[in-house]
């Protein structure tokens, strides 16, 4: 691998080569595409949470001119799942979440298929919905997958519990929590919140399929992974892969909400029956919300044994998730969390059970942050209260408590120098924000009489790409005639930025300039090399590597056939300004697009032939975790972070603003700077929207009452931050490449409870529930008796 | 995708029979901010028919008569806000103009539609109401004036019939000397419906004693008033800060009195008070700036 200090095209702030197409409207997304003979399909929903369906009378949709298809789940005796396959395609006997698509039409316009849809009677015999994560969990009778104990799932990493609501426990043991709690002067118990929220992609979910003949089956699809469709259609179906193509489009944003398989299978089959023709499903903002999944809500209790130094002896997690009506990716979301939850910083004593529950509400998926932004909000407001608890400045307590190379991590890995530092994190925020320490309780009292009162806090985190043990990522470069290149790669740009970088690594390697490289958007399974996933901020580092190595492949093909040409050693060779230079004699060199489609000689002779070059790159030394301890090694790598803020709180209203905000991680390896600006703003303005406002909330039946951009806000231009600080602290990381790590998900992982310390600094107020709006800023002021005068 | 009949109407007269004769199966439409998301839910009735009025050049504009700004239903929030007329003689209305939604919603919305729609959240009639606005109705068979603060029955209920057109909100200027402000509290700082809003009105004599109060709460009551018991308390008073806490405290023990207590009452309750006492606060200060201007 290239690591040299200085680059020519690494680390620099390249525009986005999908800008031109994307701010002109040129790019094609999936609702853009229309197909002949395509017909338009809407979903039938589940109107309650738990219920029995008894009957389903679909004769007067079928009777309605221009009705092509009907379905019920009763024509679809099919399973999907992700790590656990608990799903039907439509609802089938019973419907677990009210907004659970039970019937489906296909029709020749989308007017007469929603007209079809209400032209559907469905009795349904309610059963009692479980909506609360701790009421769920301790069931015994109501269950909400009575077959739990049936389901096939992914038997090294995933323990359902059958017999109950609980469809995964992740166990963390290390050393002796008994004895850890025995020697603490000090114990600090506490439980926290987080409800479900939205995705919120500014293009919602769709998909265009068509069932051909001999069950060739073509798939548009707005998603994350086209393998991973792929390989869920197929194996729901029992199709080979070879017949499934799947294309992705251009997509606009995903964070997690498509990183699975959601329409595809449900499209595919109305395809199938009405004989072919290709039908098209897009999500309207409403189904996004309350059919399409959300993010899993977590309750949970943390205990801590402190010495009066400042050291913890021991720390217990239990975590409840709760998935929703089904696992997707809450089980991993589970796990991750679990080998997760202590968070960066070092425990001889500790002990996490994370539990993945069903209750009847929307399930849960992945999301930027994979769980650690909930955990986070609990962890980091608890280590505040922590060092309260024993008297010590929440700085001084953190630089004792984090990890620090030779320390090991929660299952057992060793920290070294490559891992990150998470301490140069937080003391770069530290700085940013000028903290001195807790105000005194006069210097707020004489504060609130003002009217404004300002706070500052600070919040450390951590996360590592929660992915299997062989994940790998593969990738080929073409080179045209003109001695420029094309890359094909399939984890997907859905709006993360990283086919930028890419060309970057390219141009660096290969010393091609940036105008000359290509990325081919609109991933096709059919065209491009495999890839696991778009997720868990993974693609940079490994996929990264991936093209280094096609690189290398380029440059050896390159040299086996200028060799023959300068009848000189395979090594003697170096790569610059778009030439393969003999080394000691720089007058001697052939242009990259005389060798691009094969060498030719003077008397017409050829050699080589058209030059394409292949990298591959597949996690090393990952392992499975142990069942019982969970120790074992499941990191690629860590990416550690902090952010510090400012915020000013208006007394009497409980209003309150975010004045600034420093972020700071540590990347590895600046790849990009702009767009890694770019990523890390837009990380914490969608944190502070979780922070802030966004929840879903549930009638006492069970139905989701907020499904509207009316009832369920996300921040606005107006409501972000006056100060962003984006930091970048490079230790480079051994595996990466040029020693880079994700940071794609981490900028929206602990922005709410640094806004939560800072608001206590601000008014002593303790916050434990997200989102913090301010009512409840105001409510807490009411509680805190020494501040309301 | 809802299905009815569209008719562009050319005059009041035109939009007035089609309304005599369809009632209660046709809706008007202006600016459409509020009726396209309603027909958007799954359960709303649709109309047979939507009867556009944008163009009807008799609707439009904003103009002054007799010591009157006379607002035709069809002016925008956009507009009235940078109306000077409004700024010099009815400033917060042109202020409440400017909060609302988003620059989109406010270039489509129209005060028009903000009224006849009668949400309790409607930014612009606080303003309207202190003003003393009056609401002109039309349909085939009567014109009728009256009171804009008698127009208004209970949230989404007017005394509009269903043939009715609104075509004129007439509105006293503000006595010379008067200064107004309004003040919204959401759940963001754009795109947001009023949690609550106040809009207020003072007049001072040369003394600095207040000789007249206006206070008209948003989204607090189940229909707009002034609450007149709060502003006797200012009336011959000089300001001060404990006499608009008072006041404000007044504006919060009325709309309880209508209220009730309800789980959103332990916010509300001090928070309006805060409102009042600010939104009087503001009037002073412009007050304060005239006087100085003056000297």
């Amino acid at each position: 691998m290239n690591t040299k200090k200085e680059y020519k095209y690494i680390g620099k702030s390249v525009p986005r080569i999908d800008a031109d197409e994307k701010v002109t409207g040129q790019a094609r997304y999936v609702s853009d595409i229309s197909m002949p003979g395509m017909l338009h399909a809407k979903m039938l929903t589940s109107p309650v949470a738990h219920a029995k369906i008894k009957k389903i009378d679909t004769s007067k949709a079928k009777a309605l001119d221009g009705v092509v298809a009907v379905l019920t789940g009763e024509e679809l005796d099919y399973h999907v799942g992700l790590y656990l396959v608990d799903k039907r395609i439509l609802a089938r006997d019973k419907v677990r979440y009210q907004g659970e698509p039970v019937a489906a039409v296909a029709a020749e316009t989308l007017e007469i298929a929603e007209k079809a849809i209400k032209l559907i009677e469905v009795e349904y015999e309610l059963l009692k919905p479980l909506l609360d994560v701790e009421e769920s969990f301790n069931e015994k009778e109501n269950l909400i997958h009575p077959d739990l104990g049936n389901y096939s799932h992914l038997k090294a990493a995933f323990f359902p519990q059958p017999g109950t609501n609980i469809c995964h426990v992740s166990k963390i043991r290390k050393g002796d929590i008994d004895k850890g709690f025995a020697e603490a002067d000090v114990i600090v118990e506490r439980e926290y919140n987080n409800p479900s929220v939205q995705h919120v992609p500014m293009e919602t979910h769709g998909a265009i399929v068509q069932w051909g003949v001999s069950d060739k089956v073509m798939i548009y699809t707005s998603a994350q992974s086209p393998f991973t469709v792929r390989n869920l259609f197929c194996y729901t179906f029992k199709l080979p892969h070879q017949k499934v193509r799947v294309v992705v489009p251009y997509v606009g944003g995903g964070f997690g909400g498509k990183a699975g398989i959601h329409f595809e299978p449900l499209v595919g089959c109305l395809s199938r029956a009405a004989g072919g023709r290709p039908v098209k499903l897009i999500a309207t903002r409403e189904e996004e919300y309350n059919t399409l999944p959300c993010r899993c809500g977590l309750k949970f209790k943390i205990k801590t044994g402190l010495k009066k130094n400042g050291k913890i002896t021991a720390q217990k997690l239990v975590l409840l998730w709760s998935a929703g009506a089904y696992a997707d990716y809450a089980v991993n979301v589970t796990r991750a969390s679990g080998y997760s939850a202590g968070g960066p910083y070092y425990y001889e004593n500790l002990c996490t059970d994370s539990y993945t529950v069903y209750t009847n509400q929307v399930f849960g998926t992945a999301y930027r942050g994979f769980g650690h932004v909930e955990l986070f909000w609990g962890l980091e407001r608890h280590m505040d209260l922590c060092a309260d608890k024993i008297g010590i400045d929440p700085y001084e307590f953190k630089k004792i408590n984090l990890l620090k190379p030779d320390n090991t991590t929660a299952t057992g890995e060793i920290v070294t120098d490559s891992s990150g530092s998470v301490r140069k994190c937080l003391d770069a925020v530290i700085k940013e924000i000028n903290w001195s320490g807790h105000k005194t309780n006069e210097e707020k009292i004489t504060e609130i009489k003002s009217g404004k009162v300002r706070g500052k806090g600070f919040a450390v985190l951590h996360k590592a790409p929660a992915m299997p043990t062989n994940t790998s990522s593969s990738c080929v470069i073409k080179m045209n005639e003109n001695g420029s290149v094309i890359l094909n790669v399939s984890a997907t740009d859905y709006g993360n930025g990283t086919y930028t970088p890419l060309t970057q690594i390219i141009a660096e390697e290969m010393d091609i300039p940036l105008s000359k490289i290509h990325v081919a958007f609109e991933t096709d399974t059919d065209r491009d090399p495999y890839d696991w996933q778009t997720v868990a901020s993974r693609f940079m580092p490994m996929g990264g590597r991936a093209v280094i190595n096609a690189c290398n492949e380029l440059k050896k093909k390159m040299s086996e056939v200028a060799a023959k040409v300068f009848e000189c050693s395979q090594d003697d060779f170096i790569f610059e300004d778009e030439k393969i230079i003999l080394k000691n004699n720089p007058e001697k060199f052939i242009p990259y697009e005389k060798l691009a489609t094969g060498y030719v000689f003077p008397n017409g002779n050829a050699i080589g032939g058209p030059l394409i070059g292949v990298g591959v790159y597949i996690a090393e030394g990952l392992t499975n975790l142990d069942k019982e301890t969970g120790q074992g090694l499941p990191a690629f790598n860590w990416t550690f972070g902090a952010h510090g803020v400012e915020v000013e709180v208006d007394v009497e209203t409980g209003e309150f603003t975010v004045l600034k905000i420093a972020s700071a991680l540590d990347v590895g390896k600046v790849m990009n700077e702009a767009s890694l600006k770019g990523q890390l703003i837009g990380g914490v303005v969608q944190g502070l929207g979780t922070a802030i406002c966004e929840r879903y909330v549930y009638s006492s039946d069970g139905r989701l009452l907020n499904k509207s951009f009316t009832d369920n806000k996300i921040p606005t231009a107006k409501d972000i931050p006056n100060v962003f600080v984006p930091i970048f602290i490079e230790t480079p990381h051994d595996k990466g490449a040029y020693g880079s790590r994700g940071a794609a998900e981490h900028p929206m992982i602990s922005v709410a409870p640094a806004i939560g310390n800072a608001l206590k600094d601000a008014l002593g107020i303790e916050l434990t529930e997200m989102p913090i709006r301010f009512e409840d800023v105001w409510s807490a002021m009411q509680k805190e008796k020494t501040l309301v005068g | 995708m809802k299905q009815f009949e569209y008719i562009n109407a050319k005059s009041i007269q035109e939009a007035a029979e089609i309304l005599s004769v369809l009632k209660n199966e046709a809706r008007i439409i202006a600016g459409g901010t509020d009726l396209l998301i309603e027909l958007r839910r799954p359960n709303a009735k649709t109309p047979q028919t939507v009867v556009d009025i944008t163009s009807v050049k008799e609707l439009k504009g904003i103009s002054e008569s007799n010591g009157s700004i006379i607002l035709k239903p069809l002016a925008t929030h956009t507009e009235i806000h940078k109306s000077d007329l409004v700024k010099k003689f009815a400033g917060f209305l042109g202020e409440a103009a400017s909060v609302i939604g988003a620059p989109q919603i406010r270039n489509r919305g129209t005060v028009g539609g903000n009224v006849m729609n009668a949400a309790t959240c409607a930014d612009t009639v606080p303003a309207l109401i202190a003003l003393g606005a009056k609401v002109t109705l039309h349909s085939v068979t009567a014109t009728r004036t009256m009171p804009i603060v008698d127009f208004f029955i209970k949230p989404y209920k007017t005394k509009a019939n269903a043939d009715d057109i609104l075509t004129e909100i007439k509105i006293p200027k503000l006595p010379s000397g008067a200064k107004s402000a309004f003040i919204k509290l959401g759940r963001r700082n754009a795109l947001s419906i009023s949690r609550l809003s106040v809009a207020a009105v003072l007049v001072q004599d040369k003394s600095g004693i207040i000789t007249e109060a206006r206070i008209v709460p948003g989204a607090a009551l189940p229909t707009w008033m002034r609450v007149t018991e709060a502003e006797r308390m200012l009336i011959g008073e000089k300001p001060t800060e404990k006499l608009f806490e008072a006041a404000g405290k007044k504006v919060s023990e009325v709309m309880i009195s209508f209220t009730g207590r309800r789980w959103s009452t332990e916010y509300k309750e001090p928070v309006i008070g805060v409102l009042v006492r600010r939104a009087l606060e503001k009037c002073i200060i412009l007050l304060n700036e005239v006087r100085k201007n003056e000297c």
